[in-house]
């Protein structure tokens, strides 16, 4: 059996840590918008919408720059 | 009725691997024939390798769709519609590279296929949620999606053996998911078309590749697979699973500044040296998953194409965790 390299590792665990905040960024649009059915066509619902979205693009951005600093710090060192 | 279900999908994997093992060599030849090949840049020399292997894949999966599906229904059609949609762009890819802000625009067509033929539900299962409402974004959300995931899926098709060693495992755990799901039997005969598909592809695509899937390959197998998830209610599933493919995509988008056809890029994310890919020490160079999985030293390239397996069968099994906390919300 091959031996798992160290970089697959850390590539592991960089895919461990983007799972746990997408489930949580996951739940918390989901709760945002889940009321948007009662709601809908509503300013309300309207930004219910647009707060799933910009925390959502926060969380992208959150995870592009961890990869970012992932390969630097944890993956060159 | 689950006993039923079953041989459906263990048929449809042995028809399509067989039909794939044929086709895929006929697509060979008509490469060679048509002088559709590519260079394999991670190979000493300039080995030329016929590129379009995922017509091959394009046929087999069509063909047992059609000859297993219970019934010919708007599911069945937007099956075979949305993926072989986005294969015929691929295609026309292969033969004459596309305008790179044009093709995402192009590659959502097939996300209007399932809005038009009205086969989805905007109920997504989000987890700790349940079944969210989204009426009005999910369209929107759906033809993006084919877009990115197609583009994630062409991402990761860089070395040999990668593109089916990281879709094998996402479209092998769909199959519980949609049973468990109790997802339409189109679903699953397409599933297990599918996973046939890249089986019998990959003898012909593992290190050293006799052939490369193509654009035509990676997109329809991106395109098979948010069908699945749209038309078996399993996004999330779908969006965890692609978690190395997504990140490898938006990292190149973010290093290169931008939608950029390969050509254009000056320096390589990776060197090869004697036939070992290796991280390419200059810090401006795209940033890749290839990139990033050589930071140990020089490495083979088959040994990338495995890694590249691991991480998605990480991510899929990771998918189907999320799954079950979706489930019980």
């Amino acid at each position: 059996m091959m031996a798992l390299s160290s970089p697959l590792l850390k590539m592991m665990a960089l895919i461990l840590v983007v799972w746990l905040s997408l489930v949580a960024v996951l739940a918390s649009v989901g709760l945002i918008v889940s009321a948007t059915g009662q709601e809908a066509g509503t300013f309300v619902g309207l930004f219910r919408l647009l707060a799933a979205l910009v925390l959502f693009a926060v969380w992208a951005l959150w995870t592009l720059m961890l990869v970012q600093f992932w390969y630097l710090r944890v993956l060159r060192r | 009725m689950e006993a039923q279900q079953l041989l459906i999908v263990f048929s449809g994997i042995a028809v399509s691997t067989v039909l794939a093992l044929v086709a895929v060599r006929l697509s060979m030849s008509l490469a060679r024939r048509l002088n559709l090949l590519g260079r394999d840049v991670h190979k000493p020399g300039n080995v030329m390798v016929p590129k379009i292997g995922g017509l091959g894949m394009a046929v087999s999966y069509s063909v047992t769709l059609m000859l297993l599906s219970p019934r010919a229904d708007a599911l069945t059609l937007t099956l075979l519609a949305s993926p072989v949609l986005s294969a015929a762009i691929g295609l026309s890819e292969d033969f004459r590279e596309l305008n790179p802000v044009l093709k995402p625009v192009l590659l959502a067509l097939p996300g209007l296929v399932v809005i038009a033929l009205g086969t989805y539900d905007p109920h997504p299962l989000i987890p700790f949620v349940g079944r969210a409402r989204l009426t009005v974004v999910y369209p929107v959300l759906l033809v993006v999606a084919y877009s990115v995931v197609s583009n994630a899926v062409n991402s990761i098709d860089v070395v040999n053996g990668s593109l089916a060693l990281f879709s094998i495992p996402i479209v092998a755990l769909s199959i519980p998911v949609s049973l468990a799901l109790g997802a339409p039997a189109p679903v699953l005969v397409a599933e297990a078309s599918l996973l046939g598909s890249l089986l019998g592809f990959f003898v012909y695509n593992r290190y050293p590749a006799r052939t490369f899937g193509g654009n035509v390959g990676s997109n329809l197998v991106s395109a098979a697979m948010v069908s699945f998830a749209v038309l078996g209610g399993f996004e999330v599933f779908l969006l965890v699973a692609l978690l190395p493919a997504i990140l490898n995509e938006a990292v190149v988008i973010a290093s290169m500044g931008g939608l950029k056809s390969g050509k254009e890029v000056v320096k390589r994310p990776v060197l090869v040296i004697s036939g070992l890919i290796r991280d390419n020490p200059d810090l401006s160079a795209p940033l890749t998953i290839v990139r990033m999985l050589s930071t140990g030293g020089p490495v083979n390239e088959s040994r990338v194409a495995r890694d590249i397996g691991i991480l998605s069968l990480l991510s899929s099994s990771l998918a189907v965790v999320t799954m079950l906390i979706a489930w019980r919300a």
